[in-house]
């Protein structure tokens, strides 16, 4: 389904001096596979997070995503697949605050610009909202919810356009414990009834084992752990 | 240094505002100093002035004056007149002609020229008119008006002008008088200055000047010498001996000697009586008649002979030709004279109480007074008299009598009876009778001893002191461009205030992090405000120097484009320190004050909130219901605005509509404000881009509203200023619209004696067999020199002209409308309050209220004060104000109120027209052609209203386009609110992005959400201007017009289009995200 083919990322300053946040990084995600990658910060997690859904561009290298080079495409191609086939949570849920929870997770289905909500994606908005335990909490804004409550939602957002593959960037970072492991089995639990891929980047190990494939980030470059 | 960016826009913002505010107060200190400036221009070194008007002193006053009192002075002939370039019959009517010696020019910088008979010297305006070079010989139709006023009985109207036929021998510059004018006025007058000696020869009138200059100010020494040196002529009395046995004979040189002066001279313990004598028709009986014979009304004293009210005495020769014996019954009949010469003949009854000899005392020629056109004619049939006269009438004997006797009175009646027949304005009496012991020249000594110049209205005034008033307290600028340039001040503020947000926001965690540290909130403050003070300081100097190039904008755009609004392209930029410093103080307080309260209310957030990236700027407090309830009471006190208008009548309450208009602004943006703070939504769920747009408009609502309610406001005031440019709607021929109906007006140097409505004053003219005149209908007015009071004139006016109406005309033609009047004026017929009686020397009296707002910055029951003919103080009240009419700048009063108080005014030399529409072309043709010796200046009513009104549109047109300017940079404030807007949602931006909107998407978002803005804002104002301007949209006849409006509201929109694109674009470019990255 995606496939990094010897992927780099630096930055420049504005002194010019060049930092190497990946090293020639290569990975294959398969349809339904899970894969977590952890390291230390700054190793460049997030980096490879955006560049496998097409948030950022590599450097060197190539992002094949459903056969396509996501490394080359335009932006509005890319974002069109990030719309249909990426779901994204990061650590921070980003639930926009002026919006009720049912608007939230409804978001991704106006990304073509003036296109109306179908009755359809509402269902299963709905579907999903139960999924999670969030029924009966639609017309609520976020800050009347609990930090997992909200990441829950941000996770059904994510999944609304039924997309191939969820990109996690540290979804259960700001949660409690508790809150985290509830989050991370619910993970698992849409991996199984959705069959969706997965790359989750965290530093919670026990969330990272649960993941079919663990790699690591250590100075740019990816090694597999498990 | 580091943030240098943020405090150049700050620094602009404030600039902008200081400049703005400096600049105007520049201007007005420019105009005043201008004005100032045409007053020394005018009047070189005259300090003080003794006006004449219809009085005539003798050169030699002026003189013993001036080696009395030790200071310059000279005397002039003052007249009015037309001048005539021969080569191109080029005509320049409204010339002030004034009969100079060398004395005169010694008030200018350098001596000018000393004028032969044969010589002229112009004004530059004269020679700019009209062309004119050294040598150029030009032709000066001067009003022939004397010592006898035209308006006098039996005073001839054959000449009521000359010509003379000068060459020019100069052209007087501002340097050298020749900007030399007594009204206070920035218009350059029309002026050609002759030889005093050629002119005075001219009008008969030697040794004589009605007006006297002196380069003193000290007005009481100045009337004191007057009072010393004035002779019985100067008070217009001849003194001559009747007989060598004491007997005397005081007259006047003006036919009638001034009832204040009988009054004085009667208080001295002299043996006087008075005597009238009058021109009659005819003396008849039932089957004879004697023509045109004079009659005296005597005192009792001068007879033994009982007099009652119907008695008469005759003398014998008339006694023989009526075959009339004592008991005898006799008619006179007689002329009453009344204004524009309207003849009324009357009679009375008489009955021959004796027949007296002609050795009496009364029989004498000395009591005729000394009628021009009769005195010295050498016959009957020579006789001009100011009446018709029936020569046919005259019989052999007539012309004997008058050969043998003169004017000799045939008949006496009493002088009661006299007064109550002839009564004049001009005096009652025609001669005193004296006897006394004392030689003539003693005598002449003790007449004058209680005459006072006051009592014929002679007295020196401060000129100068007047005329630097009047300019210091004209149309102060100053504040008037302060008003005009709002909008630019409130912008640049606008602008401080949000770039002075912005600032702090981006440096909101430096804030919290000095707090962390230890710094205490004041600490924080001050150096905050100490930053901004760095900023303020050069910013105001800038500022200032902004201000003046600013200035000089202004001032060249007065001097030119905008011209019309001030009448003269001769202002001078002038700045004062201490102008400059209170610019500068105003702007340093104007960035302060916001910068201080936008810090401190900053600062006021907790670190939490300041360094976690809450979007704590979502209002959702909750709406406070007060919100609600005052846009509803807003909105309600519009509605019982327009109500209680449309009660009383739209047109008088139209400001009412104004205050409704802006009423609804502030009802929609509370409204706006209190639907934002609303925690449930209008629609259950958000299902469109459109609606997400809506629903983020309702973040920061606060922020927004700011930007609004400059947008609707400034989209307000455009729209009102632009729809209220006066223009013609094609209403202008009603008799209820600015031209009464009239076509023409009509302003003529020399006087016309007669009523153009009759079929005798026609004649006159040689007009009766014009086409159309028989269906034209002239309203002639009476008019009284004095101060331009229309918008042309930036002096403060004390004295305006005054013309005056026939009310009952103007009534029953329902002409003009009026904007406000008190309560005492009838609604039905206002024009007839002019005829109340509001006490003894007090006179009602209209003028267009603008005038009386901005003119003479008075109200309606205010007075004002002229000194009358007599020397009386009469107040003039102001009872109703006109709409913007063809009368601005005069005031109008009842014609018999004129000609009692000014009765020496003659003719009139105003005139209104009312000319069949078909033959307006024709009509205007011959009255140009056969009033052009008469300095006829005509125009339509349209073109008269259209002049003033270009005064009301240049200034709206200036309010327009720095309002509009002002608009403009709000629209930067626009862009300001989005960019801080902006900075705060990054993350939500990025999420967009993450979850899939394309770069285009959100744009389109972002976009709509800040069209929405620029078009509520815009959309409020005009939906509150379309209310403002009601009374004009219901008006049939309204057209809106372009006048540049269209364009101002199409670049305001653009304006607002870049300040939202541009940014957008800008932020939309970078890399947005870091913020949603964990790391």
């Amino acid at each position: 389904m995606i496939h990094l083919d010897g992927i780099s990322k630096n930055y420049v300053n504005a002194a010019g001096m060049v930092r190497d946040v990946l090293k020639n990084v290569s990975l294959t995600l398969n349809s339904g596979e899970t894969i977590a990658i952890v390291g230390p910060s700054g190793s460049g997690k997030s980096t490879l997070l955006n560049i496998m859904g097409g948030l950022d561009k590599p450097s060197k290298g190539k992002v094949m995503f459903l056969g396509q080079d996501l490394s080359s495409m335009g932006e509005k191609q890319s974002a069109a697949i990030r719309n249909k086939s990426v779901g994204f949570v990061f650590q921070d849920h980003h639930l926009l605050p002026q919006l009720n929870l049912m608007e939230n997770v409804l978001l991704p289905g106006m990304a073509e610009g003036g296109s109306k909500i179908s009755g359809a994606l509402t269902e299963r908005a709905k579907l999903l909202l139960a999924e999670v335990e969030l029924s009966g909490k639609e017309k609520q804004y976020p800050a009347e919810l609990s930090g997992g409550e909200c990441q829950r939602a941000a996770l059904v957002r994510a999944l609304i356009n039924q997309p191939e593959v969820l990109l996690a960037d540290e979804p259960t970072g700001s949660l409690d414990q508790r809150s985290a492991e509830n989050l991370g089995n619910m993970l698992i639990e849409v991996n199984q009834k959705h069959k969706v891929a997965m790359v989750i980047v965290t530093h919670a190990l026990s969330l990272a084992r649960k993941m079919d494939t663990v790699y690591e980030i250590q100075d740019g470059q990816l090694q597999l752990m498990k | 240094m580091h943030y240098w960016k943020q405090q150049l826009a700050i620094l602009s913002g404030i600039m902008l505002g200081t400049a703005i505010l400096t600049g105007a107060l520049i201007v007005g200190d420019s105009v005043q100093y201008s004005l100032k400036s045409l007053v020394s221009a005018r009047l070189g070194n005259i300090q003080s002035i003794l006006p004449g008007r219809d009085r005539f002193v003798g050169i030699h006053v002026a003189d013993q004056l001036s080696k009395e009192l030790n200071t310059h002075m000279a005397s002039v002939l003052m007249n009015r007149g037309l001048m005539v370039h021969p080569e191109t019959n080029q005509r320049l009517p409204k010339t002030q002609i004034l009969g100079v010696t060398d004395d005169f020019w010694k008030f200018g910088d350098t001596p000018y020229y000393s004028l032969k008979s044969n010589e002229v010297v112009v004004s530059e305006s004269v020679a700019d008119k009209l062309k004119l070079s050294m040598g150029d010989v030009i032709i000066l139709r001067i009003a022939k008006e004397g010592m006898i006023p035209l308006n006098a009985p039996f005073v001839s109207h054959e000449e009521v002008s000359l010509s003379m036929r000068l060459i020019i021998a100069g052209i007087a510059d501002d340097q050298h008088m020749g900007r030399f004018s007594l009204q206070s006025n920035q218009a350059r007058p029309y002026t050609a200055f002759v030889s005093q000696e050629a002119l005075a020869k001219k009008l008969e009138m030697t040794g004589k000047a009605n007006l006297l200059l002196a380069e003193s100010s000290d007005v009481d020494a100045l009337n004191q010498a007057l009072a010393r040196h004035m002779l019985l002529s100067d008070y217009g009395l001849i003194l001559d001996s009747i007989d060598d046995k004491g007997h005397y004979m005081l007259g006047s040189e003006r036919v009638f000697i001034d009832d204040e002066l009988i009054k004085q001279m009667k208080s001295l313990e002299l043996q006087s009586k008075g005597i009238m004598t009058y021109l009659v028709n005819s003396i008849e009986t039932a089957d004879k008649e004697t023509p045109y014979s004079f009659v005296s009304g005597i005192d009792q004293e001068l007879t033994d002979i009982l007099l009652g009210a119907n008695d008469i005495l005759v003398n014998q020769w008339l006694a023989e030709d009526l075959d009339l014996n004592e008991g005898d019954s006799l008619v006179l009949k007689y002329y009453v004279i009344g204004p524009l010469r309207r003849l009324e003949e009357k009679q009375h009854h008489f009955i021959i109480k004796q027949i007296v000899s002609d050795s009496t005392d009364l029989f004498n020629r000395k009591l005729m007074p000394a009628f021009p056109g009769l005195a010295d004619a050498g016959s009957c049939s020579d006789w001009e008299a100011g009446i018709p006269i029936d020569l046919d009438k005259i019989r052999d004997k007539d012309e004997d009598y008058w050969d043998v006797y003169g004017g000799t009175p045939k008949a006496y009646v009493s002088l009661t009876t006299a007064h109550e027949l002839w009564d004049t304005p001009f005096g009652n009496y025609t001669a005193l009778r004296i006897e006394t012991d004392q030689p003539l020249e003693q005598l002449s000594k003790d007449l004058l001893f209680p005459l006072s110049p006051e009592n014929i209205n002679l007295s020196f005034i401060q000129l100068r002191n007047q005329s630097m008033k009047a300019a210091t307290n004209g149309v102060n600028f100053g504040e008037l461009f302060l008003s005009l340039s709002f909008f630019i001040i409130a912008a640049a503020l606008l602008l401080t205030i949000l770039l002075q947000s912005l600032n702090l926001r981006t440096r909101a965690n430096e804030g919290a992090l000095l707090s962390a540290l230890g710094f205490s909130f004041k600490q924080v403050l001050k150096i905050r405000i100490l930053e901004s003070i760095l900023t303020a300081l050069p910013a105001v100097l800038l500022g200032i120097l902004l201000g003046i190039g600013y200035n000089y904008c202004l001032v060249f755009a007065l001097n030119s484009v905008w011209t019309d609004a001030v009448q003269t392209n001769e202002l001078q930029v002038f700045i004062l320190p201490n102008t400059l410093l209170l610019g500068g103080l105003s702007g340093v307080v104007m960035a302060l004050i916001p910068i201080y309260w936008v810090s401190r209310k900053q600062l006021k957030k907790t670190i939490k909130q300041q360094i976690i990236k809450v979007s704590s700027s979502t209002e959702r407090a909750g709406a406070p219901n007060g919100l609600l309830v005052l846009s509803i009471l807003c909105f309600l006190l519009a509605i019982s605005f327009m109500t209680y208008a449309f009660s009383k009548g739209i047109d008088q309450n139209s400001g009412l509509f104004l205050g409704a208009g802006a009423l609804v602004i502030g009802a929609i943006m509370m409204g706006f404000l209190w639907n934002a703070r609303k925690t449930s939504i209008s629609f259950s769920v958000m299902t469109s881009m459109n609606q997400l747009a809506q629903i983020n408009l309702r973040r920061n609502a606060s922020r927004s509203l700011t930007v609004m309610v400059l947008l609707a406001l400034g989209t307000y005031t455009t729209v009102i200023t632009s729809a209220n440019r006066k223009t013609f709607h094609g209403t202008e021929s009603q008799n209820a619209s600015g031209t009464g109906g009239y076509n023409f007006w009509a302003e003529l140097a020399l006087p016309l004696l007669f009523d153009l409505n009759t079929k005798d004053g026609l004649e006159e003219l040689g007009l009766q067999n014009e086409e159309g005149v028989e269906n034209t209908h002239f309203l002639q007015f009476h008019l009284l020199e004095g101060d331009d009071a229309s918008c042309l004139n930036l002096n403060q006016v004390q004295h305006p002209k005054i013309l005056g109406v026939s009310a009952h005309t103007l009534d029953e033609r329902q002409s003009f409308s009026f904007a406000k009047t008190l309560d005492m004026v009838e609604k039905e017929h206002p024009w007839l309050a002019l005829e109340m009686d509001m006490g003894e020397d007090v006179i009602p009296a209209f003028a267009d209220q603008t005038v009386i707002t901005w003119g003479l910055i008075k109200q309606l029951g205010d007075s004002l004060y002229y000194t009358n003919e007599a020397g009386k103080i009469v107040t003039i009240v102001l009872v109703g104000g006109l709409e913007a009419s063809v009368f601005q700048g005069h005031l109008l009063i009842a014609d018999h109120q004129f000609s009692k108080h000014f009765p020496s005014v003659a003719g009139s030399r105003v005139m209104m027209v009312d000319a069949d529409a078909s033959k307006t072309a024709q009509i205007g043709e011959w009255l140009q052609d056969d009033l052009v010796d008469y300095g006829l200046s005509l125009h339509t009513t349209e073109e008269r209203l259209a002049n003033f009104n270009s005064v009301t549109n240049t200034y709206l047109t200036v309010f327009m386009i720095l309002g509009g300017l002002g608009v403009i940079i709000g629209t930067i404030g626009l862009g300001i609110v989005l960019i801080r807007n902006l900075l705060e949602r990054k993350a939500e931006i990025a999420l967009l992005k993450a979850i899939g909107f394309s770069k285009n998407s959100i744009f389109q978002l972002l976009f709509l959400e800040n069209l929405y803005l620029l078009l509520f804002g815009m959309i409020s104002g005009i939906i509150a201007a379309a209310i403002g301007i009601l009374p004009s949209l219901l008006s049939a006849s309204f057209n809106f017009g372009s006048n540049g409006f269209y364009w101002l509201i199409g670049i305001i929109f653009l304006s607002g289009l870049i300040w939202i694109y541009w940014p957008l674009q800008s932020f939309l470019r970078n890399d947005i995200l870091t913020d949603l990255r964990s790391e």
